[in-house]
């Protein structure tokens, strides 16, 4: 499995672009988290380093496998981790409350994570033996429907609607980026939203509307949440064209943003670094989706394809959210910035995707 | 090369759609791109400004608590107004300067101090109420000298109002400041430490329906903290409006009837399972509780030996005495132990196993039936049937009349008392079962226990002719808007298979332990209204005591009880009243049955 020739085909580029938010990410929670006087910020500088070297570990593992592999043993996969969601949501009740994470000792695993990127490999392996010039009809997308609904439904009984709904996100992109036929594409939109319709209108008693919002809303307090966004914007805004300068950031006092180091850590950069700084970041994150598209474009297999495809899509829908939240665009739903944000599982996960994506890369001059 | 099948993609198909998805991923970096400059470069300056002095505040608006009615519809909780005197320790300044001239004002305490220190370096910008519920020469001090109090400023919260104080405390209950353990059960709520919860009777059983949503505001203030203009405001939702079964003026009537005594008025519907009253006395001023009260006023309400605290309808137990034995008639009939005419002799005392039991007349009922020995409430008779039924099938009885089990009533902290049988006693004390034990448990002594509102249950199943209902207390529940959310009229019933023919002779003889000449509530016979009942005096300790002490000792007076029900003819209202160490039922307890249902049936009082 092995080969000399692929250490000639490692992608730099990748590797470089995913060193380079490393670094601003560190520098970023080392910012929001320091204070005058209170020695507290390097605590989480350290621990984040370790997430990372952990998941360039991860990275390399998953990217000197034949990504052949991926595709042999993807269903596997995607059970145990439905699995694994089943054991947290039986555990979680045991425990008398909501639980979304396997603890391994060193760290809390969150299936519900994995589950994003077991999902694009099993779609991916799907749609590489049910492809159409014309696009996919509705047979073609009763099994794609179910392999996203059952991780959906278990990760909405953790609760965690934002995950659940960045499931249905992502599988969404990769079934429009294999194109569907128009009736099948109108009549499914049709039969979603009649069915969304009802769902809130008839299954969901007043109580449980409520509740909804407030899974969309991590801010416990339902004037806490608008009150992040208002304090966000002031930080973005105030960063003005050309920022604040490196910890120089006001608005990132420890008890503004509770959450400033992870959800909310590109307000604090965009205070800093001000629009020219903030624009350059854009840029960075969108080489990295343009490079991971072209590896899909290059690789001459269909399961390479889509798989590079969803990979992208679970960065780019995730960063698009979160960035669009902290901008004050969309209602506030927990979602990391990725690779960015403070936190294991997030970086992890995000990694492994890379990793693959990596695997993809390296292998693009074989025949299949 | 891969693509090779006929109608399948090829690689060009494929970068075709990666095109497509290139532009639309392009799309979403120039919208996040748009937005960036919308905030940074147009509305930068605005940005800045806000910024410079972190001058956004937030502040928490509480909800008004929901109002609660009697069944009439008579306000009876209300809300009131109330000033708090609250610092923003980023805009304070100098805590030790502010304290100094606050002290001026209000009365601060060293705890304070430190508070706002620590909360200057970890919560800034969260408010400190460091003055609760202040006078209103305080609060005209505060406003006049805010350019000296930098940070300082007045909130207008509204406050719990008991309007009735001490007539309906233990239904109603109190509020209290939630305690850690409560906050962490109520997490998507925004409460914080020192919030005021429910913290008994229906306050905190419908905790949830009268707090109401908290609302909020994000205001920008200035250097010295005062408030420039409000950036946008989520007002709060008062809480649901409860309407109780209660009707406060019989309950004002119940409380005034027991008096100095200790002890409780349970009245219900016996249909619908209403609690038209439940007084327990003495009653405490629920008021204190929210104003705040003195050692001394709380050393006193704990250490009074009537227990105010404690609402004996639910959580009194007593043993019933002779009010017990409706239950061992009822189950002598039903199970055709005895008939209707069959008559026991009572000579005054019964021997049994090695020692004589007494009759509460010395002389004897002699040749007597059972609505006779109801009627004179004759002891030798009960023994006899006792006897016969033995202990277990009376528990069996028992049981289906409520008793030993909890009535499920709205509030907490009910008890279920005790129903006595062998099993029972095995469990508890390892031995087994007495004969004569069942003498003392058939007229209601021995490990007997019941509540006072399981007394009113049982008799609300005589006057019901054969269902056991559950009281309850919440009559409607309407929201702030007015919309109805609860709205219950009758409770669940449960038939108690009993044959109504049985139970028509009983009541004929609790018809006549009032109106007959020979009854033992003869007494409180009104001329107005035809009322039903039996009297019970339960025993608290042996009878040589009681005798010893000839009655000088009023803790070992015997309980009072009274049950009764009317009309007789179409039953409005059940009444269970005890009154502790009331020494007769006939006495004590009996007349307050009396006006209480003068009262509610024919609303008037007559002394």
């Amino acid at each position: 499995m092995i080969d000399k020739k692929l250490f000639a085909n490692f992608d730099w580029v990748l590797f470089i672009l995913i060193i380079a938010l490393f670094f601003i990410s560190l520098a970023e929670i080392y910012s929001a988290t320091h204070k005058e006087g209170i020695i507290y910020g390097s605590d989480f500088v350290v621990k984040q380093g370790i997430w990372f070297l952990g998941g360039i570990i991860i990275f390399f593992i998953l990217g000197v496998i034949d990504y052949h592999f991926y595709e042999r043993w993807c269903l596997f996969f995607y059970w145990a981790v439905n699995l694994s969601l089943v054991y947290v949501i039986f555990e979680g009740r045991l425990a008398g409350g909501s639980q979304r994470w396997i603890s391994l000792g060193f760290m809390n695993l969150q299936p519900s994570e994995l589950a994003k990127i077991a999902l694009v490999l099993v779609l991916a392996r799907h749609f590489s033996k049910n492809l159409f010039i014309k696009g996919v009809g509705l047979r073609q997308l009763i099994m794609p429907i179910f392999y996203t609904m059952v991780p959906f439904i278990l990760i909405l009984k953790q609760p965690d609607l934002g995950t659940a709904g960045t499931l249905v996100l992502i599988a969404g992109l990769i079934i429009l980026f294999v194109k569907v036929g128009k009736k099948t594409l109108w009549s499914l939109i049709g039969a979603g939203s009649i069915l969304t319709i009802v769902f809130i209108m008839f299954f969901l008693k007043e109580y449980q509307r409520k509740r909804i919002i407030s899974f969309l809303n991590p801010g416990q307090d339902p004037l806490g949440a608008g009150y992040h966004i208002i304090q966000s914007k002031i930080a973005i805004g105030s960063g003005m064209f050309y920022g604040k300068g490196y910890c120089e950031g006001t608005q990132n006092a420890l008890s503004f943003l509770p959450e400033q180091h992870t959800d909310f850590i590109f307000s604090v950069f965009a205070e800093e670094w001000g629009f020219l700084g903030s624009i350059l970041f854009l840029c960075l994150y969108f080489c990295i989706l343009v490079w991971g598209l072209k590896i899909a474009g290059s690789c001459r297999s269909r399961f390479g394809i889509i798989t590079g495809v969803g990979l992208v899509s679970i960065v780019f829908w995730q960063l698009f959210i979160n960035l669009g939240m902290v901008m004050g665009i969309f209602p506030v739903v927990g979602m990391p910035l990725p690779l960015v944000s403070y936190g294991g599982t997030s970086v992890i996960t995000i990694m492994s995707g890379m990793g693959i994506l990596m695997s993809i890369s390296m292998r693009r001059f074989m025949a299949r | 090369m891969a693509f090779r099948i006929d109608g399948n993609p090829e690689p060009e198909w494929f970068r075709g759609r990666l095109n497509i998805l290139l532009i639309w991923i392009s799309a979403a970096f120039f919208i996040l791109g748009l937005r960036l400059f919308w905030l940074q470069v147009i509305n930068g300056e605005n940005y800045r400004k806000l910024s410079i002095n972190n001058s956004v505040r937030i502040q928490r608006i509480a909800p008004a608590r929901g109002l609660i009615f009697d069944r009439n519809e008579k306000l009876i909780v209300d809300n009131r107004p109330s000033f708090n005197v609250k610092i923003v320790p980023k805009d304070a300044g100098s805590i030790d300067e502010l304290l100094d001239r606050l002290c001026q004002i209000i009365e601060i305490s060293e705890d304070t101090a430190k508070e706002l220190k620590n909360a200057q370096i970890y919560t800034p910008f969260k408010a400190i109420t460091i003055a609760d519920d202040v006078d209103r020469d305080v609060v005209a001090k505060i406003e006049t000298n805010q350019f000296f109090l930098p940070g300082t400023f007045i909130s207008v919260e509204p406050k719990r109002d008991y309007l009735f104080p001490g007539i309906a405390s233990h239904v109603i209950g109190y509020l209290g400041e939630a305690d850690t353990d409560f906050l962490r059960s109520k997490k998507n709520i925004p409460l914080r430490v020192g919030d005021y919860v429910g913290k008994s009777g229906i306050e905190k059983k419908f905790e949830d329906y009268l707090r109401g949503e908290y609302g909020g505001a994000q205001v920008e203030v200035n250097a010295r903290g005062k408030i420039m203009q409000v950036i946008s405001e989520i007002p709060p939702t008062p809480g649901d409006n409860i309407t109780l079964t209660i009707d406060l003026e019989l309950q004002k009537y119940a409380v005034e009837l027991l008096g100095e005594e200790a002890g409780a008025v349970v009245a219900m519907d016996p249909n619908s399972g209403e609690v038209l009253c439940m007084a327990s006395t003495p009653v405490f001023n629920e008021n204190l509780f929210v104003t705040g009260m003195t050692d001394l006023q709380w050393k006193e309400l704990i250490e009074n030996p009537l227990r105010p605290l404690e609402n004996k309808a639910i959580q009194g137990k007593y043993p019933p005495g002779s009010v017990f034995k409706m239950i061992p008639a009822a189950a002598g009939l039903e199970e055709e132990l005895i008939t209707a005419d069959e008559k026991y002799f009572c000579s005054g005392r019964y021997f049994y196993g090695d020692r004589f039991f007494r009759c509460w007349n010395k002389y004897g009922h002699g040749n007597i039936n059972i609505k006779e020995a109801l009627i004179e409430s004759c002891d030798v008779y009960f023994y006899k049937l006792g006897i016969k039924l033995g202990v277990d099938k009376l528990a069996e009885y028992a049981r289906l009349f409520g008793l030993g089990s909890k009535t499920g009533i709205e509030i907490d902290n009910e008890e279920a008392g005790i129903v006595p049988d062998s099993k029972w006693k095995m469990q508890k004390f390892g031995k087994s079962w007495q004969g004569g034990e069942t003498l003392s448990v058939v007229i209601g002594q021995g490990y007997n226990l019941v509540t006072p509102l399981q007394m009113a249950v049982m008799t609300s199943a005589f006057a019901n002719k054969g269902s056991l209902v559950k009281p309850f207390l919440v009559k409607k529940i309407v929201s702030s808007k007015g919309k109805t959310i609860r709205d219950v009229r009758e409770s669940k019933k449960k038939d108690i298979g009993i044959n109504k023919d049985y139970l028509k002779i009983i009541n004929e003889g609790l018809d006549m332990v009032v109106n007959s000449h020979s009854g033992t509530g003869f007494s409180i016979k009104s001329d107005k209204i035809r009322i039903a009942g039996k009297t019970g005096t339960a025993q608290v300790v042996s009878s040589e005591k009681y005798k010893m002490s000839k009655g000088k000792r009023k803790k070992w007076l015997p309980h009072a009880w009274f049950i009764a029900f009317a009309p007789v003819e179409d039953p409005k209202i059940a009444v269970a009243v005890l009154v502790e160490h009331g020494e007769h039922g006939s006495g004590t307890a009996a007349p307050i049955a009396k006006k209480i249902i003068e009262k509610y049936c024919l609303g008037e009082i007559n002394d």
